[in-house]
């Protein structure tokens, strides 16, 4: 039965790949080798990092993995989502459980289907205690032992997903119930917050205490018993059979609320109407009706309104790394600012492309309106665009005086976070109109698969663009005393070396390099336009 | 007893303070078609939604092809077809490897699947289109496809949600013939349906639902002499007995308002 289930999705994986345009196909291999190659890159990386150490590897042990296990948490809040997608609300739900399969087949399905995420943590672990055991010599016995333990956690992920969604579908409102596990993540990232935040402010000697806590794990020494892995993969497979004896339980209750059509649809509340007001006597705005489409959306979507909370929290975190005067904190503000450029351009893009997935169908519908597809385009863009720059720009406002920012960091602050909210915003509705499907009610199928990825790898390259804006900035207008000692370390990388040895001369290359980013984005928005206009809508 | 495909007793489905089925008590027949008629949210979707075992009752029986639909749902799910009103058909997959998928979900092999869906598909005039991607297909076309899986498995309880919407009169003669000889071979044909020239055509025996209550149940004439409207067509009939119990319940809010 299993063999029968996988085999429809074979088919169709066959058929999609099929049926893309030779472009799309390059892209995705494209895609594919850039990430096979970062792993790779990132391993012998790791190694040589690793190696340098010599015998100091040894204390770095306890860290190590306790990192490769901390993405595991991180995977656990949004595990619970793909969960709940797979097991309550994906569309062939309804063919499944129509169908004579034993419960015991749709669950491992179902489950199998919703662990791809910690295939990242998986990934990511992997590739830390792997190098750590190549750098430190350790022979095959190590790799097995890492693997186990990888795997074990993997599966008490998957477990505890499992199980956090069956009870909350089981014992609260469904709707709210939904609600609660997509705001998981905006409650974990709160927390996470909360702990950072007395490590850089309240307090000046962040890695004291964190010396303090490795001091405490080295306590407890690390050893290669053979029952470690072995125990996590036997607590991962007993809570696996425990939820399966929640699912033979609660999943038919649960299910069956959650499919319940609420004959009592909900009353759109009035205090919204004021969104639609707003957008109609904005002036001059392109497709004023799309814009107020997509706010009214924002607003009553919960999910959409978890991507809103999200953001402020990234705006939070980045106004947090203009601080340190310290310069060990400096290098981790440096690197977190990466990072959360990168959250961002993750999550702006990711809107963008649910946007114009969210569609489907209804394109067909917006095709035979008298309105042109470039005012859809316009009215998709301020639909997102505004709300998420609201988003971050009133929390930098809120944190301004909390933190003693002067107008001046401010003022940069919000240039800095509107460029990239634009520019994500730009290039994921640019690139989800070329991607959009217009026979699919599926918002995951809505656009094509290369849509996701081509939007992501846009935005990260204008991060890598900005970050090296802001490196040679710093390096141009810094005078050689008042740079930290770590800088000369970074100014080895060859690229970096080169923007600083051009001077000036370098400002022609940003210049040029965002000249060429928003013609890229502009010539996508047009055929995406074009493509929207003209195209054929069969089978709807 | 043994005749009984459907039977429900006292079947009672709540939505939190709406009534959606209340105390439904029918009983159906193997060899015969039944049409359901109802008004649009009168509780149609619901009631064979209960059957299939998709939704559970609030309270009350139902036992089709003789497995209760709360209790023994895999048994009951390879005795009936179910045709739901949109059905879920993957579109990146072909006719014919749909078909296979199906086939092999309810126990087939390919080959036997093979071979009773080129009858399906022949008898649908699907034949020439099978090999092309569901995505391509009109919504004639899917309705058929996804016909052709309800039949393919050879179920004795067919339970249709609207089966003839969306096809065009010659697929809908053939599928209204096609749902008779099922029944001349012993299947339960339960339809839901508001075409009532279907259901005036094809059905042995009709119910009519409103507001979530069978307000009349039998062949086309016992209903008519329930709705005291002889000699009149089964859409006079239809009018005429939702909008009595409209107006009963209109009477009832009106004597509660009153009092």
């Amino acid at each position: 039965m299993m063999w029968y289930l996988w085999r429809g999705k074979l088919w169709m994986a066959r058929n999609r790949w099929q049926n893309q345009p030779l472009v799309a196909k390059f892209f995705t291999l494209l895609l594919l080798a850039g990430v096979l190659g970062g792993i790779w890159g990132g391993y012998r990386y790791l190694v040589g990092r690793f190696s340098e150490m010599g015998a100091a590897l040894g204390l770095l042990s306890p860290l190590v993995f306790v990192g490769a296990a901390l993405p595991f948490l991180l995977a656990l809040v949004f595990e619970s989502r793909a969960v709940f997608c797979a097991f309550y609300t994906a569309s062939d739900l309804s063919l499944l459980r129509a169908a004579p399969i034993p419960p015991v087949t749709i669950f491992a399905v179902k489950t199998i289907e919703s662990s791809q995420l910690v295939l990242l943590p998986l990934t990511l672990g992997g590739m830390v205690l792997l190098a750590y055991g190549q750098a430190s010599h350790s022979g095959w016995g190590f790799r097995l032992w890492a693997l186990g333990i990888l795997c074990g956690m993997a599966l008490v992920t998957v477990a505890l997903s499992l199980a956090v969604v069956f009870l909350a579908i089981r014992f609260f409102n469904p709707r709210r119930a939904r609600g609660f596990i997509l705001g998981g993540a905006v409650l974990i990232s709160l927390a996470a917050l909360c702990l950072w935040l007395p490590f850089t402010y309240k307090s000046s000697d962040f890695f004291a205490a964190l010396f303090r806590f490795w001091g405490a794990l080295q306590s407890h020494s690390i050893t290669l018993t053979p029952g470690a892995p072995a125990g996590t993969l036997m607590a991962g497979a007993v809570l696996i059979g425990l939820d399966y004896w929640l699912y033979r339980r609660l999943f038919y209750y649960g299910w069956a609320r959650v499919h319940e059509v609420p004959i009592q649809l909900e009353q759109t509340p009035k205090h919204l109407h004021f969104l639609e007001r707003w957008s109609r006597s904005l002036p001059g705005l392109p497709c004023r009706h799309m814009v107020a489409k997509e706010w009214l959306s924002w607003a009553r979507s919960p999910r959409r309104l978890i991507y809103l909370l999200g953001l402020p929290l990234n705006g939070v975190w980045i106004s947090l790394l203009y601080f340190s005067k310290s310069s060990v904190l400096a290098v981790m503000n440096w690197i977190l600012f990466v990072l959360l450029f990168i959250l961002i351009s993750l999550a702006v893009a990711t809107w963008a492309i649910d946007l114009m997935a969210g569609e489907g169908r209804n394109w067909a519908l917006l095709r035979v309106m008298p309105v042109s597809m470039k005012d859809v385009l316009r009215g998709k863009f301020w639909g997102l665009f505004l709300p998420a720059l609201v988003s971050v720009e009133v929390v930098a406002l809120g944190v301004s005086p909390m933190v003693g920012w002067s107008w001046k960091t401010l003022l940069i602050t919000f240039l800095i976070t509107a460029y990239l909210v634009l520019s994500f915003a730009a290039s994921g509705i640019a690139v989800g109109s070329l991607a959009a499907n217009v026979r699919s009610n599926e918002p995951a199928q809505a656009v094509g698969c290369w849509g996701l990825p081509a939007a992501l790898l846009m935005s990260l390259l204008l991060v890598g663009l900005i970050v090296l804006s802001g490196f040679w900035s710093f390096d141009y207008l810094t005078t050689a005393e008042r740079l930290p000692s770590w800088w000369q370390g970074l100014r080895s990388f060859s690229i970096l070396n080169w923007l600083v040895r051009l001077r000036l001369w370098a400002l022609f290359i940003f210049a040029g390099a965002h000249a060429l980013f928003w013609l890229l984005v502009r010539g996508i928005w047009r055929a995406g336009a074009r493509r929207l206009e003209r195209m054929e809508v069969t089978g709807v | 007893m043994d005749h009984e495909a459907i039977v429900t007793d006292g079947l009672k489905k709540r939505y939190g303070s709406v009534t959606a089925v209340e105390n439904l008590n029918l009983t159906v027949r193997y060899g015969e078609v039944f049409g359901f008629l109802g008004p649009n949210g009168a509780g149609k979707t619901t009631t064979i939604k209960i059957l299939t075992g998709l939704l559970r009752p609030t309270a009350g029986t139902a036992i089709v092809a003789g497995h209760d639909v709360s209790k023994d749902t895999l048994a009951l799910k390879k005795s009936i077809g179910y045709l739901a009103e949109n059905p879920f058909l993957y579109n990146q997959l072909t006719g014919r490897e749909f078909l296979r998928f199906c086939g092999g979900l309810y126990g087939l092999d390919d080959a036997e699947t093979t071979r009773r869906s080129e009858t399906l598909l022949e008898m649908l005039d699907l034949t020439a289109r099978g090999n092309d991607l569901i995505e391509s297909y009109s919504h004639g076309m899917r309705q058929k496809i996804a016909l052709v899986i309800t039949l393919l498995h050879e179920p004795v309880v067919l339970l249709l949600d609207e089966p003839i919407i969306g096809l065009d009169p010659r697929s809908a003669r053939r599928v209204k013939d096609l749902l008779r000889d099922r029944a001349a071979g012993g299947v339960v044909v339960f339809i839901s349906t508001h075409i009532l020239e279907v259901a005036e055509r094809i059905c042995d025996r009709l119910g009519v639902i409103h507001q979530g209550r069978l307000i009349a149940v039998g062949t086309l004439n016992e209903i008519r002499e329930q709705s005291r409207c002889k000699g009149s067509t089964l859409e006079d009939v239809f009018l005429a007995l939702t909008r009595e119990a409209e107006s009963d319940h209109i009477s009832s809010l009106l004597e509660g308002g009153a009092q």
